[in-house]
Formats: C-alpha cells, sequence, structure tokens
C-alpha cells in the first residue's frame, strides 16, 4: 500500500479554480461576475498553506472475471459494466484500489450562520479539491503502472454506473484509509465527506478506458461519446 | 418622501442585483411610509421569483439566485426586527436530512427558498431519526414534511419515515427531494409530491398540497 501527500502547484490550483467557476456556472459568457471569480481566488489562496491533501492506492492482482464480477485474493468486486471493461483487457491484470481525501481545511474559513452563497461556493470548492487530489493521487499510480509497463483504465467509483454504493466496503477492506484519516460510516458515507474512492484496472493491453464504451445512456456522468465504437 | 411603487421596485431590483445597501435604504424609507408588510414582502418575492426564472432559462447561474436568496432573507429579517416579532408566519413546514446521510447544502438551499416564500420553516438539520421526524411535525402541527437524501443508500430510509408519518399524522403532505431521487421513485416510495430542485420546489409543493386536500392520488 502506497501512502501518498500531493502537493498543489499552480497548475493544480488554476485547474482547481476553472473548475469551480465552471461548476458554479460561470464560463465565459458570465466573466462580469468578478466577485464570484475574486471569492474563489480568495479562498484558494487563503488554503494553499494548510491543505490536508493525502491518498492511498496499491495494487492487486485480478484472479478472474466472470460476467457479474471481477475476482481477487481477497473479494470480489460486482459490477457487469467493470467485469466487461476488466474481460477486453489483454495479459497480467491488476485492480488498483485507491482513496483520495481534500481533507477538512478546506471549509476553515466557512462558519454555520455564513450565507446559502458561501456555503455553495465552500462546497463546490471542497468537492472540486477532492477531485483534484483524486487526479493526484492517480497520476502517482500511473507512473507506477508505466515503470511495470502496464496500462490503466481510467477510475472508476462506488455508485456510479452499475457499481452498487454499498461496494464502498470493498475498497476499504482492501486499504488502511484510516492512514490518511479516511472512516466509512454504516451508510457507506466517507469522513470526510470529500473524499473519493475509486478502482481502476492496469493491464499489458486496456482497450477499453470506461464502462461508457459499452452503455448506450446518455447519462450526466457519461465520459465517451454517444457514438465511440466499442472495441 | 418617496414614492411607493418606487420603494417597491426598488425593492426588487435590490433582490435581483443582490445589492443589500439598496435594501436596505428602500426597506429604511419604506417603513416611514404607509407601506403594509404584505406589500414589502410581495416585492421581495417578486425580485426572486424572477430570479428563479432567469435560472430556469440558464440566464443566470445558480450563485446568483442564492445571492437574490440571501437578500431576500436579509429583508424579512429586516421586516421582522421592524415590527417586533420572528420570521416566518405562514405554512408551517418541517425539512431535514434522512438519518445517516450528512449532505445538507441542497436541503439549506431548498429550506432558505422555501422561508422566502413565506412558509414557516423548522429546519432539523442532517441525520434526522425517523422518530425526530414524527415527533416534530406532530409538535410544529407541520402541514408539510419535506424529507432531503443525497445517496442511494440514505434514500432507502424514506419509504418507512413516509409510511409512518402517514400513519401517525395522517394528512401530512410530504415531499421528497435529492440526487438519486426522481418522480417515479418519489411515487413508489408513497410521497406526495417531488421536486427536482429549487427552481421547480414551490409549484410542485403547492400541486401536492392541493391534491392531498382534495384527496386526488398523484
Amino acid at each position: 500500500m502506497v501512502i501518498v501527500e500531493p502537493v498543489l502547484n499552480t497548475d493544480n490550483l488554476t485547474k482547481l479554480r476553472n473548475n469551480v467557476l465552471s461548476k458554479l456556472g460561470y464560463d465565459d459568457n458570465f466573466a462580469e461576475n468578478s466577485d464570484v471569480k475574486c471569492l474563489v481566488d480568495k479562498s484558494i489562496q487563503t488554503l494553499t498553506g494548510d491543505i490536508e491533501a493525502k491518498g492511498v492506492y496499491r495494487f492487486v492482482p485480478a484472479a478472474g472475471v466472470k460476467k457479474n464480477e471481477i475476482a481477487f485474493e481477497n473479494g470480489s468486486i460486482n459490477s457487469h459494466m467493470f467485469a466487461r471493461l476488466v474481460d477486453r483487457c489483454g495479459g497480467k491484470k491488476f485492480i488498483v484500489f485507491m482513496i483520495a481525501t481534500a481533507g477538512e481545511e478546506w471549509k476553515k474559513n466557512l462558519t454555520p450562520g455564513d450565507s446559502i452563497y458561501l456555503q455553495m461556493v465552500f462546497d463546490t470548492l471542497g468537492s472540486e479539491l477532492a477531485e483534484v487530489v483524486a487526479d493526484m493521487v492517480e497520476e502517482r499510480w500511473r507512473e507506477e503502472a508505466d515503470q511495470r509497463g502496464l496500462m490503466a483504465s481510467w477510475r472508476f467509483s462506488p455508485g456510479y454506473c452499475d457499481w452498487d454504493l454499498k461496494e464502498q466496503n470493498v475498497i476499504f477492506k482492501m486499504l488502511d484509509a484510516d492512514k490518511i484519516g479516511v472512516k466509512l460510516s454504516p451508510h457507506y458515507v466517507m469522513t470526510p465527506s470529500k473524499s473519493v474512492s475509486a478502482i481502476a484496472v492496469m493491464a499489458d493491453n486496456v482497450p477499453v478506458l470506461a464502462p461508457c464504451s459499452f452503455c448506450a445512456k446518455d447519462c450526466i456522468w457519461r465520459r465517451l461519446p454517444q457514438n465511440q465504437p466499442t472495441p | 418622501m418617496e414614492d411607493k411603487q418606487k420603494l417597491l421596485t426598488g425593492l426588487e431590483k435590490a433582490v435581483r442585483e443582490h445589492n443589500s445597501e439598496e435594501l436596505n435604504r428602500c426597506l429604511g424609507a419604506a417603513f416611514e411610509t404607509a407601506i403594509v408588510e404584505d406589500e414589502l414582502r410581495l416585492a421581495l418575492f417578486r425580485g426572486l421569483e424572477r430570479q428563479r426564472r432567469r435560472m430556469m432559462t440558464d440566464d443566470v447561474p445558480v450563485p446568483h439566485f442564492l445571492l437574490s436568496l440571501d437578500t431576500v432573507h436579509e429583508g424579512f429579517k429586516r421586516i421582522s426586527l421592524h415590527l417586533g416579532r420572528e420570521p416566518g408566519h405562514g405554512t408551517p413546514l418541517v425539512i431535514g436530512v434522512v438519518e445517516g446521510d450528512p449532505h445538507d447544502l441542497g436541503k439549506n438551499i431548498i429550506a432558505k427558498v422555501y422561508e422566502a416564500s413565506s412558509y414557516r420553516v423548522y429546519d432539523l438539520g442532517r441525520e434526522v431519526s425517523v422518530d425526530a421526524f414524527i415527533r416534530n411535525v406532530q409538535e410544529k402541527e407541520a402541514k408539510v414534511l419535506a424529507l432531503s437524501a443525497m445517496m442511494s443508500t440514505t434514500m432507502a430510509m424514506m419509504p418507512e419515515i413516509i409510511r409512518r408519518v402517514k400513519e401517525e399524522t395522517p394528512g401530512t403532505v410530504i415531499m421528497v427531494g435529492g440526487a438519486p431521487l426522481d418522480t417515479a421513485l418519489a411515487k413508489s416510495f408513497g410521497a406526495d409530491g417531488y421536486a427536482e430542485s429549487a427552481v421547480t420546489l414551490l409549484e410542485q409543493t403547492e400541486a401536492a398540497i392541493e391534491r392531498v386536500s382534495a384527496g386526488e392520488p398523484w
């Protein structure tokens, strides 16, 4: 198991800023909203010295793939879509388990009596920070995959597509999340709330990057065009 | 002394432009005139309603609507303070996030929209037990119960809460909302209404109240 403590650089912070503004609905058409941009910039500036970003990951060999299940030494993942993706992979196959957290510092300037507007800006900041940290943890395991000569799929999280949220348990069983201060509630809620858990497949050959390739639904989480041919 | 209509229009504009200074100036001037409370509240709500409709057509982003919502709140507080009483005087409504779910931002927004449209809101916060929902609906004599859940695992609590509320306080109008829900799920849970977002909230709640009052099925 590898513990990562990523340090956000200027590029990461620019990405964070752009993601927050985009999620809040401010694209180029709303360029005049400098008050919102100032607030986001100020919030990010006050954060930079204190972000408690942490992550953990682990590679586990995949033992077998069935129609709805990917088996490994200490358990299995139950998702038909992800099983299809793993089944398409060639050569040695590994599942990478990861958890990343933005910690709690992102909301240190928020108080219970704050306006709804501030609550929303900070909540969006926390969510996007968690995604940026998850991207940084992902970069680390991708580097390791590269060194081993392995390709990797995109990451896949419980609660999305056909993978039941209750399978958060599988990820938490495979990783000692206490080491980075993340806990899972009986309702499968992570604390700190701005945390990301995910898996991905690594193999000698990974022809399909995301289960969206097998799916015709036009859902809001779709990551590939609908007309992308399935390998 | 400023013209009454000019003050009311000024209030509406202050909400649209989330201009706190102008809001307080207009209210201060209005308190010196014979403008009645309902007219002031209506002007504030008209400003918010215009923002809400602009949000529906993607003309303003959500944070701009929330800034207007905060301005309405400030206005309502100021009016109540001037009149020497607690804010909120309309239909009693209990709202909360179901047990196990810590996500309360959506619920906070919805509670403020209800308050701004003159519901008397009792916000129980997050991770609220079934018993706490029932106790509060009974104690506050709530006409409406609004339940929020942001996860598929916590959403599973809703049918039991709805069943017990209907059993123990019949006639309560139960609205549900949250990311994993849709109209079909809300119906299957036995709710009386579902609001996808703050945009459709008020229409959906009024429709649910009418249905329940008339004894009509959803």
